[in-house]
């Protein structure tokens, strides 16, 4: 902890890389610390967590590797956002932001690059070392884009799924690409992987507790509130997913009984995921509690204790800001 | 009808507010005036609900917050929203139909954009028409003239001299004295974290006169600029 500590403390004989890169830590070890976790503690776990989940991917599933080079596009694409990019040429010198740019890409991909490595991967790697390349040279307009139309139900009752469907449907566009594929080719675990990514995606959508004015403005008690949310979040993830279940049971008749029992899982893991986000609100969600929720998805039984729980918190946080 | 009894309110050592007590009524607009910092927004939070507080803040029509239009001085806009979808949400959260949400655009923004390209006074104008749309009332509108053009600045006084017509409570606060003065009917100074008497219309060019030497002749002398 305390060489953690002394590594990022401000230190003015040092180069400007080595000073922003400091920066950059300092603010993962408050986010950590924010989070409840000793930041030194929470690094370990993280790179182990990393490793495992790595060797779980690669190991047990066919398509590891695209996955692996999905989250590597997820990592670098925001720091390629052409705000950012504006601002730190704006603030940098000269040569200085294309050597901070190189940096950061590199030290971003340099995790999937090695696990790719360590899998001979040989493809793949040279796939990720372009990308960061690409990511490096290019930088794209995010904020200014254009508004991109999401389904009109959507629309109309904000914001989760019409925030949502912004910022994830390419994965959700990639999810009918991949069913698509496990029909053509008849494997039915490729189809189950693709209504799995919609339904991780949905729940995604309730990852981050929102500014507290947007519940702060509901004219309701916490039990309505709460509710309301998940009213929605099931209607509207069962829009999402329909077809794609549709298609799966039609075409893979046999894996009915797996299909159906992957859409109640998900269904439950999305009222837990809703749960979550208000335990602790308007805060992050506690590491304990987040623990709690992960040792869920090894262990489902859990969840019928963490269900109580987590609604009896939630009502408790949210009472503080509803006064209903 | 909102009461306020010696409302108090400290941030661990630091006390911003010292024992307030007023009462806003119906069909009146006041106005708040202090220096940054002197505690204006936690009052606003408090009277929202959104802070805990000491003292009580009672109104006789039920619970405030569901019948209060919060306009604060930075509104958040989340990432990805239209500013369509944000009314749809304003009105929607307080169990209204957004109707005629087009119709009802009297600052002409570009609903079908992302609330978060709007510049300063756009979202302004964005955050004041949906508490609008909500039918509140009662109003609190920090600092809503700041950053908004000059037309739409006569509009927001239009709206709440309207608002005040109909019966609704506005509190108001701003750092261009002339816009209080054009439409409160009292105005309170926060200093130290107490409300001064309530200063009428015919003593507002004292007000006026009184801040400016305090806050402003002193300072300048301070420069020493030649």
């Amino acid at each position: 902890m305390a060489i953690l500590e002394r590594y990022v403390s401000v230190d003015y004989s040092t180069s400007m890389i080595e000073d922003y890169f400091k920066l950059q830590i300092r603010r993962q070890v408050r986010k950590l610390k924010d989070f409840g976790v000793n930041p030194l503690l929470g690094s370990l776990a993280l790179v182990m967590l990393f490793g495992i989940g790595v060797n779980l991917l690669m190991t047990k599933t066919e398509f590891g590797t695209l996955v692996i080079l999905f989250i590597s596009s997820s990592w670098l694409a925001p720091l390629a956002s052409k705000e950012r990019n504006l601002f730190l040429k704006s603030a940098l010198t000269g040569f200085n932001y294309y050597k901070i740019r190189w940096s950061e890409n590199i030290v971003v991909s340099i995790p999937m690059l090695i696990s790719l490595l360590m899998f001979q991967k040989w493809l793949e790697t040279l796939v990720l070392v372009l990308l960061t390349l690409l990511f490096t040279i290019k930088t794209y307009d995010r904020f200014f884009s254009k508004t991109i139309l999401v389904p009109k139900l959507f629309s109309q009752f904000p914001f989760e799924f019409s925030t949502g469907f912004r910022k994830s449907y390419l994965v959700l566009l990639g999810s009918y690409v991949i069913l698509f594929i496990a029909v053509k080719v008849g494997n039915p675990n490729l189809g189950i992987f693709s209504l799995l990514l919609l339904q991780i995606v949905c729940l995604s959508y309730y990852n981050t507790p929102e500014n507290e004015i947007y519940v702060w403005v509901f004219k309701s008690d916490a039990k309505q509130f709460l509710l309301y949310k998940i009213k929605f979040a099931l209607l509207f993830t069962s829009l999402i997913i329909t077809p794609t279940a549709i298609l799966l049971l039609l075409f893979f008749k046999s894996q009915g009984l797996i299909v159906a029992g992957f859409i109640g899982l998900g269904y439950v893991y999305l009222l837990v995921a809703i749960l979550l986000k208000y335990t602790s609100y308007p805060n992050e969600v506690s590491m304990p509690k987040g623990i709690m929720a992960g040792l869920s998805l090894l262990f489902p039984p859990l969840i019928l204790v963490l269900i109580p729980y987590f609604y009896n918190e939630s009502i408790k946080s949210l009472n503080e800001i509803l006064h209903d | 009808m909102i009461r306020i009894s010696n409302l108090k309110k400290t941030f661990g050592e630091n006390s911003v507010l010292n024992g307030i007590n007023t009462v806003f009524e119906e069909g009146e607009i006041y106005g708040i005036v202090g220096a940054n910092g002197s505690g204006k927004t936690t009052l606003f939070r408090c009277l929202a609900g959104l802070e805990n507080y000491e003292g009580e803040i009672e109104y006789d029509k039920g619970l405030l917050k569901n019948e209060l239009g919060l306009l604060l001085t930075e509104p958040y806009f989340m990432t990805k929203i239209t500013g369509m979808e944000y009314l749809n949400f304003m009105c929607r959260a307080r169990n209204i139909k957004p109707e005629n949400i087009e119709e009802k655009n009297v600052f002409d923004l570009p609903l079908n954009r992302y609330a978060e390209t709007y510049s300063t006074g756009m979202k302004k104008k964005l955050a004041l028409t949906a508490i609008l749309l909500q039918n509140n009332n009662v109003f609190i509108l920090d600092e809503p003239y700041n950053g908004v053009d000059i037309q739409s600045n006569i509009l927001i006084s239009e709206i709440i001299l309207k608002l005040k017509s109909l019966n609704k409570t506005v509190i108001l606060s701003s750092h261009i004295f002339s816009t209080l003065s054009d439409t409160c009917s009292q105005i309170f100074l926060l200093k130290k974290g107490e409300f001064s008497n309530p200063i009428l219309k015919h003593e507002y060019a004292d007000l006026e006169e009184s801040m400016k030497e305090e806050t402003v002749l002193k300072r300048l002398d301070k420069l020493g600029l030649e």
